[in-house]
């Protein structure tokens, strides 16, 4: 059933850039998990006199960040202070930009079920993370470490026309964010968050009608939006059919989501409209981007996803599934492009140990384990398995050795005697004492007993302990059925 | 430039300062003044200079991205107002979001 109005959603993101130090001053950018205040400095507990330096690091992962989503580099660019009282801003104001961003104007390629679709990015651009609190009975516990941190906030145009929509926007935005290196984008570590703007247009009277939305503050995860986003629709456009709030303001409201409830809240009204008091920071210079920087970053700039899939589909023959999978992780991309490279074989058989057994292990190792051999061992895996020397069902247990020993296939092949038989002589023996003593499945099978055949396979397989090579059992069985066949 | 009460009152508001009505009155005539000492500065042609954001005759001032060790939190705390210390955080008054 189709909704009576059309949901109309922008994304605020905001993403912690992959430093190592602060954007301001050179505490440590790495706060997660850390002794609560044990990474700060006069500068980002915002002491009295302290001067803030901008962090080069930061501006050009923001710069590439802006490349990466096709964004205009302006001649200029500042920071300003945005003022406003919490506790977790222990200056009074937050450094950001305002009228001068780093980036400006670029756009972002979806894949939505009603085909490719472009984003527009209104802007992106540098500000600073604030503290950390931890709420108990009338009070909040502050952690500075946080405070400080550089953040890059990437604004979206309201072009968004669903939740899944919107989930598959940042998901496709954090993919090309983690691809080129500007932040891993943690999202369990709050290393991402969303403001969501929502609102609803319909015809009413003939009339196109588009009221004032709600903006949804810091969503963190993606199961957050796609259940925010369609309640806060719902809500105004029930507000509106009813005579409620709706129909009276002409300005946005901030709304909270608790997840608890799972419903959204007011948190600020029209009468309250923020107030952000905008001035360039006085304590900070201009800064203009040089040709040759932009140039450079743009040259480092990695292949993006969405070009990768297209490549990996094209050049090595891949489902779109497979490419799917394989660029949805930078490293394991990488790897598999290597094992290629180091392989004669069909790049599809590779794509299977990495989109299957590798990936598995990987996520059985845990968060930033990577592939414990080479990727060259990989390729020749392969080639055993394609040249007939080892089974598919023992090439799994070379590679789990592989895994635990980081031995090479072959030396484990050879220890542990996996050679599979493919000599024909050998193989025939076997075929020919087994078709003698199984009479009865013989005849079963010439009856029109399919089945049959697979008892014989395994007996066969037995007969030589389990090495001979089934593509050769298959064919060779075939063979003295059909010859008996033909003499009898 | 007059300024009116309520302008008073909301600047008050955000700067999170408690006036009286006699000092909202006050203010407003004060303010007035000094913003109208402050808009004589309008009176200056700058229709040939272009605008700035920062007088510093500096651009692009960067640092490397180096971590150094800051004041670790036991100095970081010895800052904090008496009351205002629980264990290794900062305690503050809680600020209500939710209504």
């Amino acid at each position: 059933m189709s909704l009576p109005y059309e949901t109309v959603i922008g994304v605020e993101t905001h993403v912690e850039l992959a430093t190592r130090s602060k954007m301001f001053c050179p505490c440590s950018a790495t706060w997660f998990g850390a002794p609560a205040n044990s990474l700060v400095c006069p500068v980002c507990l915002g002491l009295p006199g302290a001067l803030p330096v901008p962090n080069r690091r930061a501006i050009e992962l923001a710069m590439t960040a802006g490349l990466a989503l096709h964004c205009e580099v302006p001649a200029h660019t500042k920071f300003d202070r945005k003022n406003y009282l919490y506790p977790d801003l222990p200056k009074g104001y937050q450094i950001s930009q305002y009228d001068l961003p780093l980036n400006v104007s670029g756009w972002l390629a979806l894949d939505t079920p009603d085909g490719p679709k472009r984003v527009r990015i209104r802007r992106a651009h540098l500000e600073e993370d604030t503290a950390t609190s931890k709420h108990g009975e009338g009070y909040a516990l502050i952690d500075f470490n946080r405070s400080g941190v550089p953040l890059l906030e990437i604004v979206s145009e309201p072009d968004l026309r669903s939740a899944d929509e919107a989930v598959a926007y940042v998901q496709a935005l954090r993919e090309i964010l983690v691809f080129a290196g500007v932040s891993e984008m943690r999202l369990e570590e709050g290393a991402g968050r969303f403001d969501v703007n929502v609102s609803i247009r319909f015809t009413e009277d003939g009339e196109v009608r588009w009221p004032p939305q709600s903006e949804i503050k810091n969503l963190n995860s993606y199961a957050a939006i796609r259940e925010a986003v369609p309640h806060e629709a719902e809500r105004l456009w029930r507000s509106w059919r009813d005579g409620g709030e709706l129909r009276m303001r002409t300005g946005k409201i901030t709304v909270g989501w608790s997840p608890e409830r799972r419903e959204t809240f007011l948190q600020r009204s029209k009468e309250e409209v923020e107030d952000y008091r905008y001035f360039p920071d006085p304590d900070l210079v201009s800064f203009t981007p040089s040709r040759e920087t932009v140039e450079r970053l743009r040259a480092s700039l990695p292949e993006l996803p969405g070009d990768r899939r297209a490549r990996f589909a094209r050049v090595y023959a891949l489902s779109d599934y497979d490419a799917r999978v394989l660029v949805a992780d930078r490293a394991l991309a990488d790897y598999f492009e290597a094992a290629v490279k180091a392989s004669t074989r069909d790049p599809k058989q590779i794509a299977n140990w990495v989109t299957g057994e590798v990936r598995r292990r990987m996520k059985d190792a845990g968060d930033g384990a990577g592939v414990p051999f080479p990727p060259e061992q990989l390729a020749a895996l392969v080639e055993l398995v394609a040249s007939g020397e080892v089974s598919g069902s023992a090439a799994k247990e070379v590679f789990g050795d592989m895994w635990t020993t980081r031995r090479p296939p072959s030396e484990i092949v050879r220890a542990k005697g996996l050679t599979q038989v493919s000599d024909e002589g050998a193989i025939a023996a076997a075929v020919d004492a087994v078709l003698a003593e199984n009479a009865k499945a013989v005849a079963d099978y010439r009856a029109g007993n399919a089945r049959a055949l697979g008892a014989l396979v395994g007996q066969v397989r037995k007969r030589t302990g389990g090495k001979a090579n089934l593509s050769v059992v298959n064919r060779v069985l075939a063979e003295r059925i059909a010859r008996g066949e033909a003499t009898r | 430039m007059p300024i009116d009460r309520r302008t008073v009152v909301h600047a008050a508001d955000l700067a999170r300062i408690a006036l009286t009505d006699a000092e909202v009155e006050r203010f407003t005539g004060q303010l007035s003044v000094v913003l109208d000492a402050v808009a004589r500065l309008a009176e200056v042609d700058t229709s040939a200079i272009p605008p700035s954001a920062s007088t510093l005759p500096l651009r692009n001032v960067e640092r490397d991205d180096e971590p150094r060790p800051g004041l670790g939190a036991e100095e970081a705390l010895a800052n904090a107002p008496r009351g205002g210390r629980d264990g290794e955080f900062f305690r503050v008054q809680e600020v209500l979001q939710e209504r």
